[in-house]
């Protein structure tokens, strides 16, 4: 149903826009119309034959109906004579309309011509505002060469160094030549020597070696009386006997001590092969 | 008549036809006024209305004579020409004004095609006279370069 309802809605939207075109188109052509009629009583001779139209219309009536009008008749030879007097001035229309075409053939011949040299007097306007003043030109010269004088070149490639890492390369210019110093961040070379002056704060800690390091300690500590050292828990594993081996005054010691106490292990030749530090 | 421009030749040939032409005049043989009247003439209107109301009134009894039927033609004529004026537009604004108001219309077009060729030919004289400036220019510089060297 309701489809129904929005078809008749539709059919009814599509009628009343018909009728607003129709309106609109009549109100158009009823303009148009009035226009017309208002152009047509201006021309003498239209008046003329619509006069002639209604006269003969009346004298054809009154004679039909046997009741015949001298007065419209009379009406009707002067509308033929009004009539076929403006047509015998068609001969100075026709000359008239002659003369205007003629006159108008000349006005669109002398505007096409006016119009050329218009346009070429623009284009000759043209060319010469685009070249440029002969004093403008010295002036500027002068002004260049003074300039030139005062610029020192130094200066210059500094500032063009620094500008050119905020503007555009050159489209004629060789990338591969670009150099680390047109990097907006710092050169290779600048972080290293940036890492070597850290280092060189830092040499000792830096290069120093793990074992001379402790021996350095020890001495330090050894050179403090004062202090005294607890002493060191040892529960190292015994080192096996390495023929040549130049071991030192602690383990001599150690060993001369472990001796007392195992006469029968030292007679024992030690056969044990196995050396931990090899692994 | 011998006109050039075709609107004003078409309203002319229909008002008024030629003589080779179909004559408006009624059949020479049915008449007894119009006889002696000549061909040319008939071209108007008004004889063969005369001739039809003579015609009514020779013989009123006849269905045959009636005067809007006789003069059916000289209706369509009028209304012919009357749709040839109206579709014409350039007939129309032709036939608007009097030949005296258009004499006078063709003298302002004539004085207007004379001031804008004189306005070309001021220009022209002004390009001539400016290209002439600009080639004597050099030329009297030319002949001082050699005494200068």
């Amino acid at each position: 149903m309701a489809p129904a309802v929005e078809r008749h809605e539709g059919n009814l939207a599509v009628s009343a826009g018909h009728k607003r075109a129709s309106s609109v188109s009549l109100l158009q052509e009823g303009t148009d119309a009035a226009a017309l009629a208002e152009d047509l009583k201006k021309v003498r001779i239209y008046s003329g034959i619509v006069e002639y139209e209604d006269t003969l219309a009346a004298l054809v009536e009154s004679v039909d109906s046997y009741k015949p009008d001298m007065a419209v008749a009379q009406r009707l030879v002067d509308a033929d004579k009004e009539l076929f007097a403006s047509l015998d001035k068609f001969k100075e229309y026709d000359e008239i309309s002659t003369r205007l075409g003629e006159l108008k053939g000349k006005s669109t011949a002398l505007d096409t011509k006016t119009r050329d040299i218009l346009e070429k007097l623009n284009e000759c306007h043209d060319e010469l505002n685009k070249l440029p003043y002969l004093e403008q030109v010295q002036f500027e010269m002068d002004t260049i060469l003074e300039q030139r004088e005062k610029i020192n070149s130094s200066e210059l490639l500094d500032y063009a160094t620094k500008l050119s890492k905020f503007t555009r390369i050159p489209p004629t210019f060789d990338k591969g030549s670009i150099g680390p110093n047109n990097f907006i961040w710092p050169a290779e070379d600048a972080l290293r020597k940036g890492m070597l002056a850290i280092a060189a704060l830092h040499s000792r800690e830096l290069t120093r070696i793990p074992g001379q390091d402790d021996a350095e300690d020890k001495k330090k500590q050894t050179e403090k009386p004062d202090v005294p050292e607890p002493a060191p828990v040892t529960e190292e594993r015994r080192s096996s006997f390495v023929f040549g081996d130049t071991s030192t005054a602690d383990d001599q010691k150690s060993s001369s001590a472990h001796s007392d106490h195992d006469d029968d292990d030292a007679m024992d030749l030690d056969l044990d092969l196995f050396n931990p530090d090899e692994f | 008549m011998d006109l050039r421009n075709e609107g004003l030749r078409e309203i002319h040939d229909i008002l008024r036809p030629p003589a080779n032409k179909t004559p408006l005049a009624p059949p020479a043989s049915s008449s007894t006024t119009s006889s002696n009247t000549p061909l040319k003439a008939s071209s108007e209107f008004i004889p063969h209305i005369f001739y039809a109301l003579n015609q009514i009134t020779r013989d009123p009894n006849n269905v045959s004579n009636h005067l809007e039927s006789s003069t059916g033609f000289i209706r369509h004529r009028l209304r012919t020409c009357k749709e040839l004026i109206a579709e014409n537009s350039e007939c129309m604004e032709l036939l608007s004004r009097t030949p005296e108001e258009w004499e006078q219309e063709l003298a302002f077009k004539e004085q207007e095609l004379r001031i804008k060729g004189a306005l070309l030919e001021t220009l022209r004289e002004r390009i001539k006279s400016a290209s002439v400036e600009k080639d004597v220019k050099p030329k009297s510089e030319e002949p001082k370069e050699p005494k200068d060297a």
